[in-house]
């Protein structure tokens, strides 16, 4: 694994202006100053609960949302400006899949159409090189170079998602984006779709932001995780580091919140108390403070920063007496 | 907003969206037809094969006077001759003759007229829609304006100030209904633009062109035709209504509306004059507008096939 970043998010903050009241105008800051790094052939996984912003932070690092500040660095160059007709010409080397299977296939094109999309608005050879090509990327996703004549309706949520993921696949992008691709399927049809992301990260080396609130896909599939909580990142490492010491409480409780599967086996309730409070008006200081068990006073005076714990390992906790204990969720 | 995210329970899967209209060419089939809009589509496709092989299938030179003969009336009438079915008029011209040349006049303009006003209205309404903002305010503004002016008037203006030139009155009626489908089409737009699958195309680096015309358009294509049949009538009497005021197509070319206005002097004695074309108007009016019902129904309901 090579370490240069690949994509690199510089403190990257997008709000939207909703429009709650005429006499002022809210603003809710889905991503709110993220830095992150993700260097080529890793795939980072971005762990959250609904609502935390993760979405928004895929779709704004390939500038589907336009970020309101901070920077995108994409192997060595700041994007965060590219004028439109370079940012087009670039979208072929930074791809996303998408959570709805459903909705995000136009119902009026052929599998085979879809899947050529992108080779067609890059003008990547002649219609036979690109038939051959379709045909290509249909089987590595594990469907046959017959389903390029059929329509979405007639594919299953499972054969969409894989469709959805050849579209991807068929410009061969450095990076991809996946926004939570399984979440949506049957839990039988997800466990092919997160296996088929295994191989094909194996096969051809994909750079790749996982987004997902999965915990179980994220040990199998990603080399390092990030944590967001209200558009915030709380704590990011290695995928192993984070299971065996997560430093910061709120990735406790979500680890203690993965069920069991012996039935019989005990350990301390760690659940969150209470919902994700509204990102128009966040708490003051940490955001987490209002659900932590360990908050105290000084938590809502100043923000916490990213704190280094160890290799590659950083959460965003002011408290070390904190970030240093015991995790006990697996116990 | 959901609570903390929950391994194990897979999501529901999110319903299926409603059918869409894959099924067309099915749905659309002629033996699947209601037997009206059997026969409706049969005479309409006899008016176009009327009108297009005119010169063949008519008795007579639509343009040929013959004084001796004038306000003959029809041939089942006393006085009435097989070879002039529909009579003649005040000139001694075949009446069925020139009702099927007037269709083929009038047919003609305001096909052209609706491809016109379907080309800039639907222009207008995908950037409108797509691009927002400013562009779509301004645009928007525009539709208003020409709402709130009669068509005949802005006909009779844009008439006065560039004559009765052909290529004038087709772009005259085709800007008289614009707006409908800037209107319609600007609200399919902007349903479809929030779609995944657009986003989708836009992060495969296709341009506002590219999704208009890959995407935008062939999702909205249902109601846009729907919209064309349903305005074909009232471009037809659009049409009608500047011939017969002497100031749409210009004699001795036969319009259905401008012989409908030769009959009007003739109406108590001779009234096959002005009867005859009328009679024909109504009926292209009252088919296209059963067929544009019956698309709008077959279209817009969407039913799971």
């Amino acid at each position: 694994m090579s370490s240069d970043p690949l994509i690199r998010a510089e403190s990257l903050t997008t709000a939207f202006t909703v429009g709650r009241s005429f006499m002022k105008r809210a603003v809710l800051r889905a991503v709110d100053e993220v830095s992150l790094d993700i260097r080529a052939n890793e795939v980072l996984a971005l762990v959250g609960e609904s609502g935390s912003g993760k979405t928004t932070f895929g779709r704004s690092l390939l500038r589907l949302v336009e970020p309101t500040a901070g920077a995108i660095w994409y192997d060595g160059r700041d994007i965060t400006h590219l004028p439109g007709d370079e940012m087009r010409a670039l979208r072929r080397q930074m791809q996303i899949v998408f959570q709805d299977p459903f909705a995000s296939l136009d119902p009026r094109m052929s599998v085979g159409e879809i899947v050529g999309e992108g080779l067609r608005i890059h003008g990547m050879g002649a219609a036979s090189v690109r038939a051959q090509r379709v045909a290509n990327v249909l089987e590595q996703v594990g469907l046959g170079a017959d389903h390029a004549r059929r329509y979405p309706h007639a594919l299953s949520g499972g054969q969409r998602q894989r469709v959805g993921i050849a579209r991807a696949l068929a410009v061969e992008p450095r990076f991809i984006v996946a926004d939570e691709p399984v979440s949506s399927l049957d839990v039988s049809i997800q466990a092919q779709i997160v296996q088929l992301l295994v191989e094909l990260r194996r096969r051809l080396g994909l750079t790749m932001l996982f987004i997902t609130h999965n915990l179980g896909v994220v040990r199998i599939l990603s080399d390092r995780v990030a944590v967001m909580y209200l558009g915030r990142l709380v704590e990011i490492a290695p995928t192993a580091t984070l299971f065996e010491r997560p430093a910061h409480p709120y990735t406790r409780s979500l680890l203690a919140s993965i069920p069991l599967p012996d039935p019989k086996a005990r350990r301390p309730l760690a659940a969150l108390r209470g919902e994700l409070p509204s990102g128009l008006n966040p708490p003051s200081g940490c955001v987490f403070r209002t659900r932590c068990p360990h908050a105290i006073e000084a938590c809502a005076s100043a923000r916490p920063e990213l704190r280094a714990l160890g290799p590659g390992h950083q959460a965003a906790c002011s408290r070390p007496e904190i970030t240093a204990l015991p995790f006990q969720g697996f116990a | 907003m959901t609570t903390a995210a929950d391994p194990t329970v897979s999501r529901i899967p999110a319903p299926a969206p409603a059918a869409p209209e894959f099924a067309l060419r099915r749905r659309l089939a002629f033996r699947r037809m209601p037997i009206s809009i059997k026969i409706c589509s049969l005479l309409a496709l006899a008016f176009v094969f009327t009108a297009l092989f005119a010169p063949w299938l008519t008795p007579h030179d639509p343009d040929a006077t013959q004084i001796l003969a004038k306000l003959k009336p029809p041939a089942w009438m006393e006085g009435g001759e097989a070879a002039h079915l529909f009579g003649t008029d005040q000139l001694g011209r075949d009446l069925l003759s020139r009702c099927i040349y007037g269709v083929r006049v009038s047919v003609g303009l305001a096909l052209f007229g609706l491809i016109v006003g379907c080309l800039i209205g639907t222009t207008l309404g995908v950037v409108s829609g797509l691009l927002g903002g400013h562009v779509d305010r301004a645009i928007m503004m525009l539709v208003d304006v020409f709402i709130s002016v009669p068509n005949l008037l802005i006909v009779l203006v844009g008439i006065a100030a560039f004559g009765t030139d052909i290529v004038v009155l087709v772009v005259l009626i085709g800007l008289a209904r614009w707006e409908s489908y800037a209107r319609i089409v600007r609200g399919q737009v902007l349903q479809v633009r929030e779609m995944p699958f657009i986003e989708a195309s836009r992060a495969l680096g296709g341009s506002h062109a590219w999704i208009a015309m890959r995407h935008v358009l062939p999702n909205i294509a249902g109601p846009l035709i729907v919209l064309l049949t349903l305005n074909f009538p009232s471009i037809l009497l659009l049409e009608s209504s500047l011939s017969f005021l002497g100031i749409g197509v210009q004699p001795p070319t036969a319009s259905l509306g401008s012989m409908v206005g030769d009959g009007r002097d003739h109406l108590i004695f001779a009234w096959w004059v002005a009867v005859a074309p009328a009679l024909v108007i109504v009926a292209i009016t009252f088919i296209v507008q059963m067929l544009g019902d019956w698309l709008r129904d077959v279209l817009d309901v969407r039913v799971d096939d």
